[in-house]
């Protein structure tokens, strides 16, 4: 992932949280003002709910009172706590009381609960209502909800029970009330975006119709049904929110509040609806204006990353650009970007790096070179010195020979140029030498079984193993079959794999095992060559791979820079492990394919491994 | 007697139909007979009755209103029991079918308490279709209220046909807030044996409704009101079960005048329950200071040919008075006193 990418969505991670969270906060503190704001509405409407309720019960409570100061009631009252009064005379009384006091239901009851008249249910009369009896000082009481039956039905009536002493220690009992209905709902003036409903629970279960709003009926009342089952059960002020419709606009709040009877059952529920139209509208527009910001910012985080990393990834590009280019040999390698910030100083830097590696290769190369044809000069002086001396001595001989008769003169002459003949095959060998490795060829690349290419090498140095007063040297083969075939060059493997092999056979003057291992790992080939002889020390391993460095007396160290030019022609690497005493590894890795691989470098390599140029002579193998 | 519109009104016309208000009476009676073109009003209040008894000589008293212009000792007059309140159920409704529903519904009604505080005794519990007056022999029936054997007979119902889930449906044909009343307290009485009865009423007919547009809702208990009109029994009692097609018998013989025979017919009547007589309500109207020799038939027929008026000014002093809240002074004469039978 390039820095601008990461750049971007840090800023763009760092965008959308700031924004989700400042778009959080404010939506969770506007809900919490609009919830404290809908409870305070919710609050005034109980408050004013209440207060009408209680001035509608003073009324009542006033209308009543007028009833039972009547001297027409009095004279009832007298009537029914005299002896056997006829009660059929007062049957009607209760529905003129009504009409005269603008009161929705009125009832008389006689001393015992007897039902004398009723304005609202004339033919219960004759019927008990004994709950009356139950308190002794109804004119101290205050209004409560009652349920009233009706002909036709039940109603819920705000009621006020007035007692009326006719003598006898019998009382006429009061009985006044107004519908709590629809109407009394019209007398509330809830705010805007509230709304009033009532349930009269007067019947077991949830009745859709006992649901009345300020027009009557209530449309939809069943999706009320869970909110006020669940405080039926629990006669507890509740609240719960009601979808409408699929809309989230469109949802409301109800606080449900129970109404309670005289006896604390639950008789009506107020349910106060507060519109989460407002909330939610302006829920979306914080959100929407969150995701316009959003949006902006992300676009405005586009363009300052694109800046930024213009401003930063440029240069850090063009640095690691010079890196691979100084990487790849160009040492004089040189950035050209100008500033004084810290990019600056950084190629600034870089070029006075590249400027000091440039200056210090120079003066290695000079040294090496230098040192190199101190080297050579000296490998070629030992070597040459070898059959130089002989020439020398043979060529003396042959003065001293002349003094001596021609017989035996003949005698050293054949002996001396045979002996002449020899040394210069020997000094023609050891040019030659030196001429094969300066013309190391490159590489054509073909399918090689490299187990074969293995097995090929041991076998040509098998007579060896085995030479009539030598310690026998045992080959051991640990070769994963199959193999795939890597591209190589035949020869050149061939050649270096001989080279390993008869450089084990040196290294074990004493015999041993020479052990040969092949496998493949993650597309490539390894191989492994072991002699059990008596190791390298650390500082012969670090040197090993130099040419003409050898630990051999006659050797020209050039055995092992082969080796390594031809792996390193193939892409291989090649390394060594010894302990001392325990023998010495080398360990090849060869890759599979060569294809995208030019081999152009070899050649130039092999250009460039001309003796001048390179290292110095060293002794032949 | 004649109406506004000039029709003839009879004097016994069913008082649960739509009363002619404002009927007038051209009554005057000199000598032997003399019509004046009076209105004949129905009171809604002892006010008004006082009130309207001044203006005029004759007005019809709501069975509330009589006890108390008795009570005031205005000058009424109250008939024989004339009109049958009943139930008849419909035997179409399956509801209706079982004979023990019916008897349950039956033994469960407080016939006294309607006639003696609903209709504050201006009525008589009824046991039988015919009043006592004109058959004799409906003293031999009686249905007595028996709440308990009526429950029992109501856990002995199949639940799916007693209401148990659907309440009876009991339709009150009259018109009228007394026939509504009863309604409901044969509702209420029901509901006390656990039969549950709900009241409809007959759609009424307003302005512009076409009469097609009026369709009866089904029940299967009719609150109806039979008011007789015939001083033979065998009529009366040939014209209800006509009217109410109430089935017979085969053996019986329908046009025996034998009161014994015309009792069995009743009998068998009421013996499947089909027809429970609730009250027998009489009629009562209110007499003017100056009305002499008032004297209808049994059966509520005004004979007005027999009546006649004392001169208008002493009655004008004494109607005022009454209007004015004062106590009634007008001559109370023997035979036209509250409650004198004629």
């Amino acid at each position: 992932m390039s820095f601008r990418t990461k750049l971007f969505l840090v800023f763009l991670i760092t965008v959308l949280a700031s924004v989700s969270l400042v778009a959080y906060g404010v939506t969770h503190y506007t809900q919490a003002v609009f919830e404290e704001s809908d409870a305070q509405r919710s609050q005034a409407l109980v408050a004013q709910f209440n207060k009408e309720y209680a001035q509608r019960g003073e009324e009542i409570a006033r209308q009543v009172k007028n009833i039972t100061d009547a001297e027409i009631t009095l004279k009832v009252a007298i009537d029914l706590a005299g002896a056997r009064p006829d009660l059929s005379l007062f049957v009607h009384d209760a529905s003129g009381a009504a009409q005269d006091h603008g009161l929705d239901f009125v009832e008389f009851v006689n001393w015992d609960g007897t039902l004398i008249s009723s304005a609202q249910y004339p033919a219960r009369v004759g019927y008990k209502n004994d709950w009356v009896l139950t308190n002794k000082n109804w004119n101290d009481s205050a209004p409560f909800l009652k349920k009233e039956e009706l002909p036709d039905g039940v109603a819920l009536s705000l009621t006020v029970v007035r007692m009326l002493s006719g003598g006898n220690d019998k009382s006429l009992y009061i009985i006044g009330g107004r519908r709590l209905d629809q109407n009394f709902l019209a007398s509330l003036v809830p705010p805007a975006g509230m709304r009033v409903l009532l349930y009269r629970n007067l019947e077991p279960g949830f009745v859709a119709t006992a649901l009345t709003d300020v027009n009557g009926s209530f449309e939809q009342a069943d999706r009320l049904e869970p909110l006020i089952q669940q405080l039926q059960k629990q006669a507890k002020p509740l609240e719960g929110t009601i979808d409408w419709s699929q809309n989230a606009a469109d949802a409301e709040t109800f606080h449900a509040i129970p109404l309670p009877g005289r006896n604390n059952e639950l008789l009506a529920v107020l349910l106060l609806g507060s519109s989460r139209k407002e909330l939610v509208l302006l829920t979306r527009h914080i959100l929407q204006i969150a995701g316009a910001v959003a949006g902006a910012a992300l676009l405005i985080g586009l363009l300052i990353s694109l800046w930024v990393s213009a401003r930063i990834t440029r240069p850090l590009e063009e640095l690691a650009e010079g890196a691979r280019e100084v990487a790849s040999g160009r040492w004089d390698t040189v950035i050209d970007l100008r500033g004084r910030d810290e990019i600056g100083q950084l190629a600034s830097a870089f070029n006075e790096m590249t400027q000091t590696l440039a200056t210090q290769r120079e003066q290695l190369v000079q040294t090496e070179r230098v040192a190199a044809w101190r080297e050579l000069a000296r490998r070629l002086a030992h070597e040459l010195r070898n059959p130089l001396f002989p020439l020398q001595i043979t060529v003396e001989n042959l003065q001293k020979a002349r003094q001596l008769d021609a017989k035996q003169f003949l005698e050293v002459f054949n002996e001396s140029t045979a002996t002449l003949k020899a040394e210069l095959a020997n000094l023609n060998t050891i040019v030659s030498r030196f001429s094969d490795f300066s013309k190391m060829p490159a590489p054509h690349f073909a399918p090689v079984n490299v187990n074969e290419a293995l097995r090929n090498a041991v076998r040509l140095f098998e007579p060896q193993f085995n030479t009539v007063g030598k310690p026998p040297i045992i080959p051991e083969y640990f070769l994963t079959e199959p193999l795939p075939e890597i591209d190589a060059d035949a020869d050149l493997l061939h050649r270096a794999f001989q080279n390993l092999v008869l450089n084990a056979l040196d290294a074990m003057p004493a015999g041993g095992t020479l052990t040969i291992r092949s496998s493949e790992h993650d597309g490539s080939v390894r191989i492994e060559v072991a002699d059990t002889g008596k190791g390298l020390t650390p500082e012969e391993c670090s040197r090993l791979f130099t040419p003409y460095y050898t630990t051999k007396v006659q050797g020209t160290g050039l055995g092992l820079a082969i080796i390594q030019s031809v792996i390193s022609d193939h892409h291989g690497t090649i390394s060594v492990s010894s302990d001392e005493g325990q023998g010495t590894t080398f360990h090849i890795v060869l890759p599979q394919r060569q294809s995208a691989r030019p081999s152009a470098p070899a050649e130039e390599a092999a250009t460039e491994r001309k003796p001048p140029q390179s290292f110095t002579v060293a002794a032949s193998d | 007697m004649l109406s506004s519109s000039g029709k003839p009104v009879s004097a016994k016309h069913n008082l649960f139909s739509p009363r002619p208000r404002g009927i007038t009476v051209l009554c005057q009676l000199l000598g032997f007979a003399l019509f004046l073109l009076a209105p004949v009003l129905q009171a809604e209040s002892l006010e008004d009755a006082a009130h309207e008894l001044a203006m005029v000589d004759l007005i019809e008293l709501a069975p509330d209103l009589a006890p108390r212009v008795k009570q005031a000792n205005l000058r009424t007059w109250t008939s024989e029991p004339l009109t049958l309140y009943g139930l008849r159920f419909d035997g179409t409704q399956r509801a209706a079918s079982d004979v023990h529903l019916r008897e349950a519904l039956a033994l469960s009604l407080d016939r006294g308490t309607m006639a003696s505080v609903l209709l504050q005794k201006q009525a008589e519990p009824a046991a039988a279709l015919l009043p006592q007056w004109l058959s004799g022999y409906a003293f031999l029936f009686s249905v007595d209220t028996n709440l308990q054997r009526a429950k029992e007979l109501r856990r002995g119902l199949p639940s799916n046909e007693t209401g148990g889930a659907e309440p009876l449906r009991l339709r009150v044909d009259p018109a009228g807030d007394l026939a509504k009343l009863l309604g409901e307290r044969v509702a209420l009485n029901a509901r006390q044996a656990a039969i549950p009865v709900r009241v409809i009423s007959r759609p009424v007919s307003r302005a512009g409704a076409s009469s097609a547009a009026l369709v009866d809702p089904p029940s299967d208990v009719h609150l109806f009101a039979w008011h007789c009109s015939s001083l033979s029994p065998r009529a009366e009692l040939d014209s209800m079960i006509a009217a109410y097609n109430l089935t017979e018998p085969s053996e019986v013989n329908v046009t025996s005048t034998d009161y014994q025979q015309l009792y069995a017919r009743e009998r068998r009547i009421l013996e499947e329950w089909r027809v429970l007589p609730l009250v027998m309500e009489a009629e009562s109207v209110g007499l003017g200071p100056t009305v002499r020799d008032w004297m209808p038939a049994r059966w509520g027929e005004w004979h007005l040919a027999d009546v006649w008026l004392d001169l208008p000014e002493s009655a004008q002093a004494d109607s005022s008075n009454l209007a004015n809240g004062t106590s009634p002074s007008f001559p109370q004469s023997q035979s036209a006193a509250a409650g004198a039978k004629p």
